[in-house]
């Protein structure tokens, strides 16, 4: 009898300590008569076109507004380049908003302030979001971030290149590109009378992350930085690409090389290619098109997305955005009001293809590929569909030409 | 915009012009700006060739005075047909084409103004538009009036680009007309201004300059003020790129860069074609949102990144 009455006790102290720990509470709902507020941080981002971001946030905000009219939102834009900065304002506690949407900021490690999300990001609404964002948005084996949106990295190819050297780009295309395809495939090259190069990039990390993705994920499983270990493997093969002269000459600098070497059609591959890049590619060629660029020895050619070749069960080098919210109030409706928002707008695509990133929301992806206009959108939408999300460019800690000098 | 000729027209603009007693210099080019040469045509042995004669033989013959061949030769004919008009002008009879008589032909062949619109009360700003051959006027952002036009031609170019007006000047100058305006381009001396030719409205004619009719220009030149922004606009390719962009960089194909920049959403502040300070703030400012190292510098890659090369 005692027993009993302790155990109903205890569920009830168990209860009740559920009930009142903010952003704990059982689901609410939001109650129609009574006006919320809502304080929603993002960052301001370039628009193509003249358009500006703050309007399209608030167009996104209406939208919202039409499901929940007693929502007030208040939206502060920070500069891109300000993250830092108002990451550190968080974590100090300064100041902090309801919804945060992660935009520049990388480590989003904030500790008990973020809501986690297990009641309110259900397994119904998980759902709806392409696994490769589900897979980023884990914290302390909590779901503790809505994502918003993804920057896959892959490789675009010249696909006339492959043609010529007799690569089988279906093969490559259906199975992924692994170290050893990238040392045939230069091989294969060389023995053409251009001498074309496998591989162009826009920076050292990029070329890092191009020639060792599986290097890349281990870096990413065990910290931020790369270890030792991943960093040699991943210059040495640089070297190993550059001393058979399968790269461009300037690729150790640590800016830009050899980005014109792929347009000149004579690099089969760039890589990392974002959404952005593959956008400018295409871009390009459209301009040329429609008689705005004359491209005189450096004519478009076809290209073609790959990914790097991993297991089933490996990652694929992606960067996520996401919207964090806060505990930042107590009472469980205006957490529900907060977590409305983060949820509407991890939902919307119609930002994403002018942002030139792709939609986390699986039902946004229509509206993503009319707005996007140009080809390699059903590729980008199916490397999303399977595998799981590692960061890019874990910090080497050493300066390319360092880590070449290094590899004799 | 209908072109209208009349005799009655003529008279009173060309009295209008003798007795104000604008000065025929014997200047043969405008100080102002690159535009060609009025060359001084008279019967002369071997006789004066040329494309300004061709162009002569056209005008005359449009408003009836010349019957003869156009083969470019300053013949017999022809310089009866200059006395004829000059008779007609009330100009000194000598059948040589002076700058007097040019700018009496150039007023004697100008259009009549259309109906005159009140001053706008906005704030004024012009878009010309290249391909088109169209200068707009705008009020507050608002079109307010079109006006055709004559641009460079494809060996001398009229400079794309936001300018602002620098210079104003009131008076006959020859092959500029009646008004000249100049416009804050870096590398060259251009300008809005009438024309001693208005036959070559609506054509590409010119050194580079835009060129108006005179009643046109004159009105347009009461409206805008000094400071005044002046975009001139062209589609079509973009023109051969340099290979590396710096600080202090100064051309056409740095005005390119500057509207490449602000498509893809980053302000380079007014395309005037100076790679300045705000130019490499916006490539910096590229370079930080792609992930990229900073440098604010643009050099190939970059380019072919922006859709340039």
């Amino acid at each position: 009898m005692l027993a009993t009455i302790l155990t109903s006790l205890f569920c009830l102290a168990l209860w009740l300590w559920w009930r009142l720990l903010p952003g704990r509470q059982i689901y609410p709902e939001i109650r129609p008569e009574k006006k919320y507020s809502v304080v929603l941080w993002d960052f301001d981002r370039p628009l193509a076109g003249h358009e500006s971001y703050r309007e399209e946030l608030l167009s996104e905000i209406q939208a919202f507004n039409r499901d929940f009219p007693n929502i007030e939102v208040d939206v502060k834009l920070f500069p891109w380049d300000q993250g830092e900065q108002v990451a550190t304002a968080i974590l100090r506690r300064q100041d902090v908003p309801d919804v945060l949407s992660s935009g520049p900021i990388e480590n989003l490690d904030f500790g008990r302030r973020v809501l986690l999300s297990p009641q309110h990001l259900t397994e119904e609404s998980r759902l709806g979001y392409v696994p490769l964002a589900m897979s980023a948005l884990e914290q302390g084996g909590e779901y503790a971030f809505w994502p918003r949106y993804i920057k896959p990295q892959l490789y675009l190819a010249n696909t006339n290149l492959l043609q010529i050297a007799g690569v089988e780009l279906s093969t490559l295309e259906q199975y992924g590109l692994g170290w050893a395809d990238m040392l045939e495939l230069g091989q294969k090259l060389s023995q053409l009378p251009a001498r074309p190069f496998v591989l162009a990039s826009f920076d050292y990390e990029g070329l890092l992350t191009a020639v060792a993705p599986r290097e890349v994920e281990e870096a990413s499983a065990a910290s931020s930085n790369w270890p030792q270990k991943a960093a040699v493997t991943a210059a040495a093969r640089l070297k190993q690409l550059q001393d058979r002269g399968f790269l461009p000459p300037n690729a150790s600098q640590d800016n830009y090389s050899g980005v014109r070497e792929f347009f000149a059609g004579q690099a089969a591959l760039l890589a990392p290619a974002e959404p952005w890049l593959i956008r400018a590619v295409e871009g390009r060629s459209d301009r040329i098109e429609r008689g705005l660029l004359d491209p005189g020895e450096n004519r478009p050619f076809p290209t073609a997305l790959i990914a790097p070749k991993l297991d089933p069960t490996s990652g694929l080098p992606a960067q996520v955005e996401v919207l964090v919210v806060f505990r930042r109030r107590r009472a469980a409706d205006e957490i529900r009001a907060a977590v409305e928002l983060a949820q509407h707008l991890s939902r919307s695509g119609t930002l994403s293809a002018k942002l030139d990133l792709l939609p986390a929301y699986g039902p946004s992806q229509d509206t993503w590929c009319e707005a996007w206009e140009l080809g390699n959108e059903a590729t980008l939408l199916q490397v999303c569909e399977h595998g799981r999300i590692v960061s890019p460019y874990p910090n080497t800690g050493l300066e390319g030409k360092d880590v070449l000098g290094r590899i004799k | 915009m209908q072109l209208r000729h009349g005799l009655v027209v003529g008279w009173i603009v060309v009295a209008l012009i003798i007795s104000q007693g604008v000065s025929a210099t014997p200047e043969t080019r405008s100080g102002l700006c690159n535009c060609e040469a009025v060359r001084l045509l008279s019967m002369r042995s071997p006789p004066l060739k040329g494309p300004d004669v061709v162009e002569l033989q056209e005008r005359l013959t449009r408003l009836g005075f010349y019957r003869g061949p156009i083969d470019g030769i300053y013949g017999s004919t022809l310089a009866q047909a200059v006395k004829k008009m000059q008779a007609t002008l009330g100009l000194p009879v000598n059948g040589k084409m002076d700058e007097r008589t040019w700018e009496a032909l150039a007023l004697y062949e100008t259009r009549p103004a259309g109906a005159l619109l009140s001053p706008p009360t906005g704030e004024i700003s012009i878009l010309v538009d290249i391909d088109t051959q169209t200068l707009i006027v705008y009020s507050d952002g608002v079109p307010y009036k079109l006006y055709p036009v004559a641009i460079g031609k494809p060996e001398s170019p009229t400079p794309a680009g936001e300018w602002v007006i620098t210079e104003k000047a009131a008076g006959w100058q020859g092959a500029t007309g009646i008004r000249w305006m100049r416009l804050s381009n870096p590398w060259g001396s251009y300008g809005i201004h009438g024309t001693n030719n208005p036959m070559s409205i609506g054509q590409m004619a010119s050194a580079g300059c835009v060129r108006m009719f005179n009643e046109d220009v004159a009105e347009l030149y009461e409206w805008v003020n000094i400071g005044a922004l002046v975009v001139l606009k062209r589609g079509g390719t973009v023109s051969p790129m340099r290979a590396l962009f710096k600080t202090g960089a100064v051309g056409q194909d740095v005005v390119y860069l500057q509207w490449r920049l602000r498509q893809l959403g980053f302000d380079p502040g007014r395309a005037d074609g100076v790679f300045g300070e705000e130019t490499a703030r916006a490539v910096a400012a590229w370079q930080k949102y792609r992930g990229l190292k900073v440098s604010g510098v643009v050099d190939e890659n970059l380019l072919f990144l922006f859709g340039l090369l």
